[in-house]
């Protein structure tokens, strides 16, 4: 779990679990791209923290689909393996969905050392 | 610079020399006066590759319905070019399956590059190119320089592998800083010397800078555009994603939205081509990969 404060928050993040207000309803759903509109309405609601993908948490991609076609053993952060192209451009950030999608997607990991 | 991507391939006759067949089939191809036939004689002549050859147009990659027994027909269904590029490709395999793997598994050097040669031929076929084969070919040897690297200068491909890995450094930059130049400009030479076409070399020494291509600009950025994908598929396996060459991606003229169903078909595609084309090649019985 990574949950950031809502004013480390910036436009391009992904939100990695729903956001939901003090009532119960989904304000955000899992997989949305933070825009600065998402961070004034998180302000006026008075949400001061959220679960973010790829923030200081490592993606555990042993599990993942990749691990299926490529042998990972190391892990990185989507903003640090995306922080020498450029990130603006709509192919990259296609891609970088595409990526944070399958980091997403790989199921939790049950194992028994947990520390 | 201590020594140069010529001399770097002069160097390395023992793993950068291909087999004579190769270059028999290499030549009889661009000759208009060669028939299958005659290639197929030229082929049976090498009985262990015959035979692999068969085992690998057989595999589940092509899907044949129906069994191919003979090299002439294996060359009438899958074309000679194509066959020349199958050529190519197991033969290099088979001519580095031997290098140290304390940087790097061969392994794991081929999953990336059979996954971006297989990103490179659908991302052809979106384009309408023709000759698909050689968008594989492409994909496939883009970073074989790394391995003229790994295997002649280990110590300073440590330090650019430590970079990229570590340093969040693209590793071609990284390369030149501490090398002087990139492994696709070894890749280049190694391919210029090996007489391949010249699609094929400008493709392989220009796939991090496509504007450079002279002579065949879509070739370079396709395979260009591969790498980039691959590695981010990779989720830093083999450090950062490299730079986008804007340019090459305006040039192939596609929509972004062809990047999901052409990661997702890359995928489908991934375990019947990593069979065929790595554990054909290295002769390695196909038992855990699924």
């Amino acid at each position: 779990m990574a949950f950031l404060d809502v004013d480390e928050i910036e436009p391009g993040m992904v939100l990695k679990s729903d956001v939901r207000t003090s009532k119960g309803h989904t304000l955000l759903v899992a997989g949305t791209e933070i825009t600065a509109r998402h961070i004034r309405i998180l302000k006026s609601r008075d949400i001061d923290s959220i679960d973010i993908v790829g923030a200081d948490d490592l993606y555990d991609i042993q599990n993942s689909p990749i691990a299926q076609i490529l042998p990972i053993e190391a892990t990185a952060p989507i903003s640090e393996l995306f922080a020498n192209t450029n990130a603006s451009h709509p192919f990259i950030k296609e891609l970088m969905r595409l990526c944070t999608q399958r980091a997403i997607e790989a199921p939790p990991r049950h194992d028994s050392h947990d520390s | 610079m201590t020594v140069s991507p010529r001399e770097l391939v002069t160097g390395s006759v023992d793993i950068a020399s291909l087999p004579d067949v190769f270059f028999r089939v290499n030549e009889m191809v661009d000759d208009p006066y060669c028939s299958a036939s005659d290639i197929g004689e030229v082929i049976k002549l090498d009985a262990p590759f015959t035979a692999r050859l068969l085992r690998l147009v057989n595999s589940p990659f092509f899907g044949f319905p129906s069994r191919i027994d003979t090299v002439s027909r294996a060359i009438t269904v899958i074309g000679t070019r194509e066959l020349r590029d199958l050529v190519l490709a197991t033969s290099v395999i088979r001519n580095f399956a031997g290098i140290p793997e304390d940087l790097i598994t061969m392994d794991h050097f081929w999953r990336h590059s059979i996954y971006a040669g297989l990103v490179a031929r659908i991302l052809a076929t979106h384009c309408r190119e023709v000759n698909l084969e050689r968008y594989f070919v492409a994909g496939l040897l883009h970073d074989i320089g790394s391995l003229l690297i790994y295997r002649k200068l280990p110590e300073l491909a440590r330090e650019t592998l430590n970079r990229s890995n570590y340093n969040g450094q693209v590793l071609h930059e990284a390369e030149r800083e501490v090398l002087g130049f990139d492994h696709a400009d070894v890749g280049g030479e190694l391919l210029g010397s090996w007489k391949l076409p010249e699609s094929l070399v400008e493709a392989i020494a220009f796939h991090h800078a496509p504007e450079r291509a002279a002579n065949h600009p879509r070739e370079a950025a396709i395979t260009h555009l591969a790498n980039i994908v691959v590695t981010a598929i990779e989720l830093g396996h083999r450090g950062p994603v490299p730079p986008l060459a804007v340019e090459a991606w305006e040039m192939t003229g596609l929509s972004i939205d062809i990047l999901e169903p052409t990661i997702a078909e890359a995928d489908a595609k991934f375990a019947d081509a990593y069979k065929m084309i790595y554990l054909e090649s290295v002769g390695k019985k196909q038992s855990t990969a699924g």
